[in-house]
C-alpha cells in the first residue's frame, strides 16, 4: 500500500516537474519564433513559423534601432555602463554597510538598521517626479552618473539587509585570529571575511544585476536623449503612435535580454550554486 | 557534495554561540571601537540612501497634502487626498487586487519554488535540467514576459487561448479581456516569472543541511514527503520566512509587469497600487493624489512587514534591534 | 539692391506657382546654426521627421538636427515635466488633446509661434477651425501639421463578397442597413468589427455615435463646446444624444458586433486582426490604411462611414487636427527651432508627410502631391467634399479618459449606459 502511494506520489511529482518544464519552455520558444515573423503571422500562426516568410530582417531592423533613436549597440553600451557603475557603487556601499551593521549592536546602529528596513518598502515609482526634479537641479539628467547614483541608492537597503546575517554568522575565531596576526581592519575584511561570505555576495550581485539591467521606470524618466538611454528605454520607441511592428519589437527585446541570458548560460552553475551554497540559514 | 566551509562552521558556531555579533564576554572598549567602525562603514551607504531615497520620499509625503498637476504652483489641500482615497472605488479595487496578488503570488512562487527545490535537492531524474530551466524566466525583462503572455492569451489567436478553451470555453474568450479572470491571469504570469527565485534560495538552504541528519532519517525509513515535512523544511525555516517576506514586499510594489500586461484594464479590473499611482500621476496629472496613494502603500508594506516579523520571528527582532 | 531683386523674384515665383513655403530668401541673422534637438512621437511622427531632416539640413547646412523618438505612453506621461525643464528639446511633439498642452501653456512654458504661422503661410493655408483650435487667447503655441480622420470603417472586400454584402457607398444609410450587414456577416460565421477598445478608438466610436444621435435641438456642435468653462449650452450627457450613443454601444455589444477581446484590445491588435482576416471590418482612422497595408500588402479593402441614425442625422468624417510641434521656452536653440518649424509647416515639409500616410493640414499643396497617396486615402480625400467633415469629439482630457474607459466598462457589463452618462455629466459640470 505504501509502495503504491509512494509510486503514485512519485508519478505526480514527476508529472508536475515535466509540466512546469513545458510551461517554461514553450512561451520562450514562442517568443523566439515571434521575433522571426511578420505582424500577421504572429497573430494567425502563434506557435508555428511561416516558413515562407521568415523575417530575419526583424533583427536587422532591431539592431538599427527604432526610427528617431540610436542603433541598438549604443543602448547596450549605456546599459553596460550604468549597470557596472551602479553595481560597483551600490554593492560596495551596501556590503560595507552590511558589515558595519553586523559589527555592532549599539542603539545607533540598530536605528540605521531600522531605517534600511523601512526603505525597502519604498516603491521606486513613487519617487519618480522628485527624483526627476532633484537630478535636474544637480544637472545629472541624461547622464550615466545620475542614473548610477539612484540605482546604487536603491540597491543599498536590500543588499545591506540580505548580507548582514551572513556577516554576523562569521565566527569570532576568524576575526580574532586575523587581529592576532596583526591585520588591520581593511586587511581583515578583504582577506578574511569577504571570502567567507563570497558565495552569498555573488548571489546578491546576480539579483541586483538582473533588476538594474531591466529597470524601466526610472530610466525612462531620467534618460531622455536617445544617446543616453539604456536598453529597456530605447526599446520602448518601437511602439509607435498607431502601430507596432511586433516582430521587430520581439527581436529587439530578445537582443536586449541576450547579454543576461548569455551570462546565465555560461555561469548558471556558479549562479545557482552560488546563491545556493552561500545561503545558509 | 562539497560542503561550504562556512556551513560547517555555522553548525559549530550555532552550538558555540561565538559569532561576530554575539559576544558573551565582550569588553566595553572593544564594543565602542566596534561601534565607531560600524558607523564609519555604514555612513556612505546611509548618505546615498538619504539623498536619493529619503529625500524623494519626504517630497512625496509633502506632495500628498497638495494638489499638483506636475508643473506650476501646488495647491494645499490638507487631508482632501486621503479623504478622496477612502471613497475612491478604483483605489479599493487596487487594494483588493494587490492583496490578492500578494497572497496568490507569494504562495504560488514559494510553494512551487520550494517543491522544485526539494525535488532537485533529492536529485530526481533530470535535476540539472530543472535547475537550469526553472530559473530562466526570472532573468527575462518583465516587458518581454508581458508581451509574450499577452500574445499567448490573445482572444483571437493566442496559442494558449485554444488550450484554455478546452478547460472552460468562456475563459477562452480572452482570459485577459475578461474582468473576472484577468487578475488571476496576471497572478499566474507573475508566478511563472518569479518561481525561480524562491527555488534557488531554498536550494541553497536545503543544501546546507548536514548530510548525516538526512542519512539518519533515510535509514529510519522516511519517505520523501516525510523527509521534507519533518526534517528539511523545519531546518530551513529562516530562509523560508525571509523568502516569503521578500515576495510579499515585492508583490505590493509590483508595477512593470501589470502595466505591460494589462495596463490596469479591462476597465479597472487589474489595477494594483503601482499602476494606480502611475495613472493618477502621469495620465491624470494628479501628483498630489498619486503621492497620497504611494504613502498609503508604503505604510501598508511597512506595517505588514513588521507584523509578519513580529509574529514569525520574535527572537530575530530583538537581535536586529 | 541685389537682395531686393532676389526677394521680388521669389515672391513672384510663389504667386505664379501657388506655392508658399520656405523659399523666402533668408534675412540677415536668420541663418541659424548649431545643433537642434527634436523630440518626436514614435511612429508616424518620427518617420516624418526622419524624412525631413536631410532636406532641412540641405537648406541649412550649419544646423545639425538630432531626433529623439519617445514612445507615446512615456511622452504623454512626461511631456509636461520634460518641456518645462532645463533639459527640454528645441522642438517637441505635443497634442492639443493632451493634458500637458494646457498645463504647459498655463505655466508659460511654450514659445509663442505667431510669427511662424505667418511666415510659413500656415494661417491662410488651413481651415479656420484649425486656426481656432490652435489658438489660446489669440496666440499660437504650436504648429499643426496633419489631420487625421477618425473613425472610419474599413471592410475586407473578399469577406464581404463571401457574406454576400454590397458595401455601402460612402456611409451606411441607416441603422437597419447596418444591422442587416451585421446579420449577414454573422451568418457567414465572421466576426463583424475589430476595434481597439482598450485605447483611443473607443473614444472615436463614441464620437461617431454621438454625432449620429445628435438632433436639431441638441446639435453635435454643442457637444464640441460645452465642456469649456462657462459654457451654457444645454446639451446633456445623462440623457439625450450621448446616452443614446452609449445605449447603442451596449446594443451592438449584445448583437455581437465587436470581435472577441475588444475590451482590452490595443489599436495595433485590432489592425492586425483585420489584416489577418479575423474580422470583416475595422474601426480605426485614416492612418490605418498604411498599417493594414503594411501588415498585409495583398489585402483588398475599402471604407465607409458609420451608420446614420434613424433620425437622419448624417455622419461625416470627423477630423482631428491636434497633432503638433512646439518650442519650449527653455529651448537652447530657438532660432534654428523656428526655422525648423517653418519648414515643417511649409509646403515642402508638408509634402513629405504624404509618404508616411498622413494627411497634410495645408490645403494649398500642388495636386501632384496627392498622387503619392494610396488608393483608399485618395478616395477618402475626394469623398470629403461630398460627405463633409466636422471636428472630432475630443472634449477634455478627463472626459476623454472617462469615455475611453466607459467603452470597455459597458462591454464587460461593469457599468450601464445610464451610469456612464451620469458620470460624464458630473465631470462636464465640474469643468464648466
Amino acid at each position: 500500500m505504501k509502495l503504491i502511494l509512494s509510486q503514485t506520489g512519485r508519478f505526480i511529482g514527476f508529472g508536475l516537474l515535466l509540466t512546469w518544464l513545458v510551461i517554461v519552455i514553450v512561451p520562450l520558444v514562442a517568443a523566439v519564433l515571434n521575433s522571426l515573423k511578420s505582424n500577421i503571422d504572429i497573430f494567425s500562426n502563434p506557435l508555428g513559423l511561416n516558413l515562407g516568410d521568415i523575417r530575419f530582417g526583424n533583427f536587422v531592423e532591431a539592431l538599427n534601432g527604432p526610427v528617431g533613436g540610436r542603433p541598438l549597440w549604443e543602448y547596450l553600451g549605456n546599459s553596460f555602463v550604468a549597470t557596472i557603475l551602479s553595481i560597483v557603487l551600490g554593492m560596495t556601499l551596501g556590503v560595507l554597510a552590511a558589515y558595519g551593521l553586523a559589527r555592532s549592536d549599539s542603539r545607533r546602529i540598530a536605528t540605521v538598521n531600522r531605517i534600511f528596513t523601512f526603505l525597502i518598502a519604498v516603491p521606486i515609482l513613487a519617487t519618480l517626479v522628485p527624483t526627476f526634479t532633484l537630478m535636474g537641479a544637480l544637472g545629472l539628467r541624461d547622464s550615466p552618473v545620475g542614473i548610477t547614483l539612484v540605482y546604487a541608492a536603491f540597491m543599498i537597503p536590500p543588499t545591506a539587509l540580505l548580507m548582514r546575517p551572513y556577516f554576523a554568522a562569521v565566527p569570532a575565531e576568524l576575526f580574532e585570529a586575523a587581529k592576532l596576526d596583526g591585520a588591520g581592519e581593511a586587511r581583515t575584511f578583504i582577506q578574511v571575511i569577504l571570502p567567507v561570505v563570497f558565495p552569498t555576495l555573488f548571489g546578491v550581485i546576480v539579483i541586483n544585476v538582473i533588476w538594474v539591467w531591466s529597470e524601466l521606470a526610472l530610466a525612462s524618466v531620467l534618460l531622455v536623449t536617445s544617446s543616453s538611454k539604456t536598453l529597456p528605454v530605447g526599446l520602448l520607441a518601437f511602439k509607435g503612435q498607431y502601430s507596432t511592428e511586433l516582430g521587430v519589437q520581439f527581436a529587439g527585446l530578445l537582443l536586449g535580454a541576450a547579454p543576461l541570458l548569455a551570462l546565465y548560460f555560461f555561469f548558471s552553475r556558479r549562479i545557482t550554486e552560488g546563491m545556493a551554497g552561500g545561503m545558509l540559514k | 557534495m562539497a560542503r561550504n566551509s562556512s556551513v560547517v562552521l555555522n553548525g559549530r558556531a550555532a552550538q558555540a554561540g561565538k559569532t561576530l555579533l554575539v559576544r558573551p564576554a565582550a569588553r566595553r572598549r572593544l564594543k565602542q571601537r566596534d561601534e565607531s567602525t560600524a558607523l564609519w562603514l555604514t555612513a556612505p551607504a546611509l548618505v546615498l540612501a538619504l539623498a536619493f531615497i529619503v529625500y524623494p520620499v519626504i517630497e512625496t509625503i509633502r506632495l500628498s497634502f497638495f494638489e499638483w498637476p506636475g508643473l506650476g504652483p501646488a495647491t494645499f489641500v490638507g487631508l482632501d487626498n486621503f479623504v478622496g482615497l477612502a471613497s475612491d472605488s478604483d483605489f479599493a479595487t487596487a487594494v483588493e487586487n494587490n492583496f490578492l496578488f500578494a497572497v496568490v503570488v507569494t504562495v504560488g512562487t514559494v510553494g512551487l519554488g520550494t517543491a522544485f527545490a526539494l525535488a532537485i535537492d533529492r536529485r530526481v531524474a533530470f535535476w540539472r535540467v530543472y535547475r537550469f530551466v526553472f530559473f530562466l524566466p526570472y532573468i527575462l525583462p518583465m516587458t518581454i514576459v508581458a508581451i509574450m503572455w499577452a500574445n499567448a492569451l490573445d482572444p483571437n489567436y493566442g496559442w494558449l487561448t485554444g488550450i484554455v478553451s478546452l478547460i472552460n470555453p468562456e475563459w477562452g474568450v480572452g482570459a485577459l479581456a475578461n474582468p473576472d479572470t484577468a487578475m488571476y491571469v496576471v497572478c499566474l504570469v507573475a508566478i511563472w516569472q518569479f518561481a525561480g527565485f524562491p527555488m534557488v534560495m531554498m536550494l541553497g538552504s536545503l543544501s546546507s543541511i548536514p548530510r548525516d541528519i538526512v542519512e539518519a532519517a533515510r535509514l529510519d525509513g522516511a519517505g520523501p514527503v516525510q523527509m521534507a515535512w519533518r526534517i528539511s523544511l523545519p531546518l530551513c525555516k529562516d530562509m523560508l520566512t525571509t523568502v516569503v517576506l521578500l515576495q510579499l514586499i515585492f508583490s505590493f510594489k509590483v508595477f512593470d509587469l501589470v502595466q505591460a500586461l494589462t495596463g490596469g484594464g479591462p476597465g479597472s479590473s487589474t489595477q494594483v497600487l503601482g499602476t494606480l499611482i502611475f495613472r493618477e500621476a502621469f495620465v491624470e496629472a494628479k501628483f498630489g493624489y498619486a503621492s497620497a496613494i504611494a504613502l498609503v502603500a508604503s505604510l501598508s508594506i511597512i506595517a505588514i512587514s513588521l507584523v509578519y516579523l513580529a509574529v514569525l520571528k520574535p527572537g530575530r527582532i530583538e537581535r536586529q534591534g | 539692391m541685389k537682395r531686393y531683386t532676389a526677394q521680388a523674384a521669389a515672391v513672384s515665383v510663389m504667386l505664379t506657382a501657388g506655392l508658399v513655403g520656405c523659399s523666402t530668401a533668408p534675412e540677415a541673422g536668420a541663418e541659424g546654426s548649431g545643433t537642434l534637438y527634436v523630440t518626436t512621437n514614435a511612429g508616424v511622427n518620427a518617420a516624418w521627421i526622419d524624412l525631413v531632416i536631410p532636406e532641412f539640413e540641405k537648406l541649412h547646412p550649419n544646423i545639425d538636427v538630432i531626433q529623439d523618438a519617445i514612445d507615446p505612453t512615456t511622452l504623454q506621461s512626461t511631456a509636461a515635466q520634460l518641456y518645462a525643464s532645463s533639459s527640454a528639446p528645441d522642438v517637441g511633439f505635443l497634442q492639443t488633446s493632451m493634458a500637458a498642452y494646457a498645463t504647459l501653456i498655463d505655466a508659460g512654458a511654450l514659445t509663442e509661434l505667431n510669427d511662424v504661422w505667418e511666415i510659413s503661410g500656415l494661417t491662410d493655408a488651413v481651415q479656420p477651425n484649425v486656426v481656432a483650435s490652435w489658438s489660446v487667447d489669440d496666440n499660437h503655441y504650436g504648429i499643426a501639421y496633419n489631420q487625421v480622420w477618425a473613425p472610419v470603417i474599413y471592410y475586407n472586400k473578399a469577406l464581404f463578397e463571401q457574406a454576400g454584402i454590397t458595401a455601402p457607398d460612402g456611409r451606411v444609410a441607416s441603422s437597419s442597413e447596418w444591422l442587416d450587414l451585421i446579420g449577414k456577416l454573422k451568418d457567414a460565421g465572421l466576426q463583424p468589427l475589430a476595434i481597439g477598445g482598450g485605447e483611443f478608438p473607443a473614444l472615436h466610436i463614441a464620437g461617431a455615435l454621438l454625432q449620429a444621435s445628435s438632433t436639431g435641438t441638441n446639435p453635435y456642435s454643442d457637444y464640441l463646446t460645452n465642456t469649456l468653462a462657462g459654457s451654457t449650452t444645454p446639451a446633456l450627457y445623462s440623457s439625450g444624444p450621448f446616452l443614446d450613443a452609449m445605449t447603442t454601444i451596449d446594443e451592438w455589444n449584445e448583437l455581437g458586433v465587436f470581435a472577441k477581446g475588444t475590451p482590452s484590445m490595443t489599436e495595433g491588435q485590432s489592425v492586425s486582426l483585420f489584416s489577418a482576416g479575423g474580422a470583416a471590418m475595422l474601426s480605426n482612422g485614416s492612418w490605418a490604411v498604411q498599417s493594414a497595408a503594411k501588415d498585409s500588402p495583398d489585402l483588398d479593402f475599402g471604407w465607409f462611414l458609420y451608420p446614420m441614425s434613424d433620425t437622419g442625422t448624417e455622419t461625416t468624417f470627423l477630423t482631428y487636427v491636434g497633432d503638433g510641434m512646439v518650442i519650449p521656452k527653455t529651448a537652447k536653440n530657438p532660432i534654428a527651432a523656428k526655422l525648423f518649424l517653418e519648414y515643417l509647416a511649409g509646403v515642402d515639409g508638408q509634402a513629405l508627410l504624404v509618404s508616411t500616410g498622413s494627411i497634410p493640414i495645408r490645403g494649398d499643396l500642388p495636386a501632384s502631391t496627392f498622387d503619392a497617396f494610396d488608393a483608399q486615402t485618395a478616395e477618402m480625400i475626394k469623398a470629403m467634399s461630398t460627405l463633409g467633415g466636422a471636428d472630432i469629439w475630443s472634449p477634455d482630457p478627463t472626459v476623454n479618459t472617462a469615455v475611453t474607459a466607459a467603452f470597455s466598462q459597458i462591454l464587460i457589463g461593469e457599468k450601464t449606459p445610464q451610469q456612464v452618462g451620469d458620470e460624464v455629466q458630473a465631470i462636464v459640470d465640474s469643468l464648466r
